[in-house]
């Protein structure tokens, strides 16, 4: 990205709520713990490593969660028994990416201001915990009747197939942010 | 997992969540290998930042106006490892800078090398054969 240019142009082009956006894009940039992740030599390659391994916990549990879903992994298991044995590992690898997320964000915020790639990614983010939300309150309630055997309902199918697509997207979105 | 903790838990994490993946630009995407510029200036500004530190300076054209030209380089600590501090230019600075010019025909570069005005000092050797920075 072209830096300090760009950003010039993004204040420019938007309203109010944009300025306010960027300001506190600016502000979080010149917090103490976002000038340190932006300026040490390794803070921020070790945090984008561990980024990566939040990933792994994180996208690695929910598709293997999804391929059962859909029937397609792992189907000797019920989908309540490997629920409860993957969804721990989701949670922390979600809480990973949001320290270590939050981290990045902070030493270059006002770069991630108006990057498209960035943009995707957190609407990719917040789709995939509505899906998530979703089928825990409606298909997965009834999944002691259906865990047990090979099939699973089309709901279920549908929400295993949301979830996989979101989060790579998600992944390729944030990709992505270097690129655009 | 379905209680109304978790689910408020994911709603503001997911409004928080996640970062750049990799934050590490293209090379060929934005700069031409074959498009050398070399540019004389005046040191604007210095960022040692990540992922990759930038530095600007201003160029007087021909006709006595001038432009504010941006230069990217590599992280800081690949810069730390060629010999550069986060002092090594400071604004003021006269310098003489060889880079690749941007694809998009804005006042951007990839620089390439870097000569103190004053001292003559190379503060960025010419990189390996190929040209191209690490992605």
């Amino acid at each position: 990205m072209l830096a300090a240019h760009k950003s010039d142009k993004a204040v420019v082009s938007t309203g109010l709520a944009g300025m306010n956006l960027f300001a506190v894009c600016r502000w979080l940039e010149q917090t103490s713990i976002g000038t340190q992740v932006r300026t040490s030599l390794w803070l921020f390659p070790v945090i984008e490593t561990v980024h990566l391994f939040g990933i792994v916990a994180l996208v690695g549990s929910t598709s293997a969660l999804d391929l059962r879903l859909l029937g397609l992994a792992l189907r000797e298991q019920s989908v309540k028994a490997l629920a409860q044995r993957l969804l721990p590992w989701a949670w922390v690898g979600f809480a990973v990416q949001v320290v270590t997320g939050i981290l990045l964000v902070a030493s270059e915020a006002t770069k991630m201001y108006g990057n498209i790639g960035f943009e995707i990614k957190m609407v990719l983010i917040v789709l995939a915990g509505a899906n998530a939300l979703v089928f825990h309150h409606t298909a997965y309630r009834s999944a002691d009747t259906w865990g047990e055997t090979r099939a699973t309902p089309i709901s279920a199918k549908l929400a295993g197939t949301f979830s996989i697509l979101l989060w790579f997207g998600i992944v390729a979105a944030g990709r992505w942010i270097a690129y655009t | 997992m379905g209680n109304k903790w978790a689910a408020c838990a994911v709603v503001i994490g997911l409004l928080w969540s996640a970062g750049p993946a990799m934050a590490h630009h293209g090379f060929a995407a934005e700069f031409d290998a074959s498009k050398r510029i070399t540019l004389k200036g005046t040191v604007t500004k210095f960022e040692w930042s990540n992922p990759h530190a930038w530095f600007f300076i201003d160029v007087k054209n021909a006709d006595g106006s001038v432009t504010n030209w941006g230069f990217e380089m590599s992280s800081p600590n690949v810069l730390y490892r060629k010999g550069w501090t986060r002092d090594s230019m400071k604004v003021g600075d006269a310098v003489t800078v060889e880079a690749f010019a941007s694809r998009d025909g804005s006042h951007n570069g990839n620089a390439q090398s870097i000569t103190l005005t004053n001292t003559g000092q190379k503060l960025l050797a010419p990189p390996d054969a190929g040209g191209a920075q690490e992605r």
